[in-house]
């Protein structure tokens, strides 16, 4: 049973990016360091707010995330997209093509599709619903980051979020808008000076949260 | 006329959707009452706050907005289009609904009343009739750039490619010299595997808009696609007769293409941090 | 500050433009009655007085000088630099089909409301 566990950098950058944009459709990636056979997706890497079903930036993009994080001695193993429409909670065709490029190279990638509801102040669920890969489709694994453990998923994986603190420091970064420093390959493509890998701003914001 | 009115004329004539900066910047403008520094621009700087408010939840505000723009435009469509809007944002679609309605039995050619019931059935998330009655829509009204650009987003959240890459069209053939349309087009090829007609289009783009990022990661990518398909044949993991690429440069050409793309991204990646440069000179490799 | 000066600088470059061309309408006025005259001496043929020629044509150069220093500051006509005034997220936005009830209706969330009615 691979057991994923979510940290509060890579939870929160991933909101906050989707904070920032919320009337768009916003992916993203994550990095992660595999130890004994658990994954932990410890950094979030935010990718675009616009022409999220298209490839060519996203495949640069992608290419770029790989190098970064293999000089940080990471995977990319984690994308995550929230959608447009609130209601849509299902990996999209597009999202399943783009994270199938990610299975290409690490085939314990796992897609998270951001529940909008989840992101109410009073709920108590991490917003991500996870899909893995199997048998050639991506499937949903319901009640991941619940409290019953291995309560979910068809290869018995269990999502955890690191702590409990995850959610409560999120709710507090958002209502104090600190999306304004999250920046995404989007926005680095219009002014290169900003730093979409690393986000040092919002990244030091996070970890005194 | 002050800074902060300025910025504001500045976000309305590049249409950026920047509610929260909005709304910072007007809140001492309304408190202060020196939003009438404006001249007569107040009215738009009114129906942006309005807007922004909306956008943002900040309904006590937007109400309050409304009722100065009531006051003094009481009739007018262009206000009653506002409360439909803030009627969909509050959670109200079906008095929104009626309120465009009644807008179009008044005036049967209110583009605006038009557009507001199209955007409705986007909110509702009905993509398909969306679709339908904004072909209708353009119908009629062909020039409407922005309506083609909300076609080309309904279908391409829809998957549908080659009708989006259409809808690129025809605003290109509207705005010719605007590099962000070639940009998207050039996007959308890629996608559907037309790289000659991509790498061309990423061409028109650098063409237009000295050093443009997109494009010269378009140009290398497009040129190196082509070049890898054409060297390589169909013996690539991916089957390459789902590329087209018969209209693409010559072999040569392609190679100074990606030189070229290479060497300007040096060059505008040369100011950046060692982990940004060091990343894109190793992508830059590959 | 600075665009009180700039007011204050156009309003005397135009000053001096309109004051410039006064004398150009005083020089032709010159040189009308110059004409009359000759003729009614019957000199033929005559030619204007140099300072006739040199208020004209000094008129002239100040007025053209004043009004090309008093149009403020030259904006770039490039379609290149128009288009660096836009950005992908703004020409995309697609203002007339915005919808407002998106995931920050749940980040944020609203207090709840009636419907609101047009009076």
């Amino acid at each position: 049973m691979i057991e994923y566990t979510v940290s509060l950098q890579a939870y929160a950058k991933a909101i906050l990016h989707c904070a920032k944009y919320p009337w768009a459709t916003v992916h993203g990636l994550f990095l992660a360091e595999k130890k004994d056979g658990k994954i932990r997706f410890v950094d979030a890497l935010p990718l675009a707010h616009n022409w999220t079903s298209l490839t060519p930036m996203f495949d640069v993009a992608l290419q770029q995330a790989q190098l970064y994080a293999k000089t940080k001695g990471l995977a990319v193993c984690g994308y995550y997209v929230a959608n447009e429409d609130t209601g849509a909670t299902q990996l999209s065709a597009a999202g399943s093509l783009l994270a199938k490029t990610l299975i290409a190279v690490d085939d314990s990638t796992v897609a998270f599709v951001v529940d909008a509801k989840k992101l109410a102040p009073e709920s108590t669920r991490a917003a991500l619903v996870p899909y893995v890969y199997s048998e050639s489709q991506w499937k949903e694994q319901s009640g991941a980051f619940s409290d019953t453990k291995g309560s979910s998923g068809t290869k018995g994986a269990a999502f955890v979020l690191e702590n409990n603190r995850v959610l409560v420091a999120t709710r507090k970064l958002i209502d104090e808008r600190a999306e304004v420093g999250v920046h995404d390959f989007d926005e680095h493509v219009d002014d290169v000076s900003l730093d979409w890998l690393q986000n040092t701003t919002i990244s030091e914001r996070i970890k005194t949260a | 006329m002050s800074s902060s009115l300025k910025l504001l004329a500045e976000i309305r004539q590049s249409s950026e959707r920047r509610p929260f900066e909005v709304l910072k910047l007007s809140e001492p403008l309304l408190n202060k009452g020196s939003i009438s520094q404006a001249g007569d621009d107040v009215w738009l700087v009114y129906e942006q706050v309005f807007i922004a408010a909306i956008d943002e939840g900040e309904i006590d505000v937007a109400k309050a907005v409304l009722e100065i723009l009531h006051k003094r435009f009481g009739g007018s469509q262009r206000v009653k289009r506002l409360y439909g809007m803030i009627n969909e944002a509050v959670g109200y679609p079906d008095e929104a609904k009626k309120l465009y309605d009644e807008m179009l039995e008044k005036d049967a050619t209110n583009v605006l009343a038009s557009k507001r019931l199209i955007a409705l059935l986007k909110s509702q998330g009905q993509y398909s009739i969306a679709i339908q009655e904004l072909v209708s829509y353009l119908d009629t009204h062909g020039n409407d750039f922005e309506a083609w650009l909300e076609l080309a987003h309904l279908y391409l959240a829809n998957h549908l490619y080659a009708q989006a890459a259409f809808c690129l069209e025809e605003v290109i053939l509207q705005q010719p010299a605007n590099h962000y349309f070639h940009l998207c087009y050039a996007e959308v090829n890629y996608t559907m595997g037309c790289l000659d007609i991509a790498l061309k289009e990423y061409l028109r783009v650098v063409e237009l808009s000295t050093d443009n990022v997109r494009g010269f990661y378009g140009i290398k990518l497009a040129a190196d696609r082509i070049l890898d398909i054409t060297s390589h044949g169909a013996g690539k993991s991916r089957d390459s007769s789902h590329f087209k690429v018969e209209n693409a440069p010559q072999k040569a050409t392609l190679e100074r293409l990606s030189q070229l793309a290479t060497e300007r991204l040096v060059a505008i990646y040369s100011g950046t941090n060692d982990a940004t440069k060091k990343t894109v000179e190793a992508w830059l490799k590959l | 500050m600075s665009s009180s000066n700039d007011s204050g600088a156009k309003l005397i470059s135009k000053g001096i433009a309109v004051v410039a061309f006064l004398f150009m309408l005083h020089s032709g006025y010159s040189a009308r009655e110059y004409l009359l005259y000759s003729k009614s001496i019957g000199r033929q043929d005559p030619s204007l007085p140099i300072d006739i020629v040199l208020e004209c044509l000094g008129a002239l150069a100040v007025m053209t000088i004043a009004v090309v220093l008093g149009v403020g500051e030259l904006r770039p006509i490039s379609y290149e630099a128009e288009m660096k005034r836009y950005s992908v997220d703004g020409i995309y936005s697609r203002p007339s089909f915005q919808v407002f009830n998106h995931r920050g209706r749940f980040l944020h969330p609203l207090k709840p409301a009636v419907a609101i009615t047009e009076k």
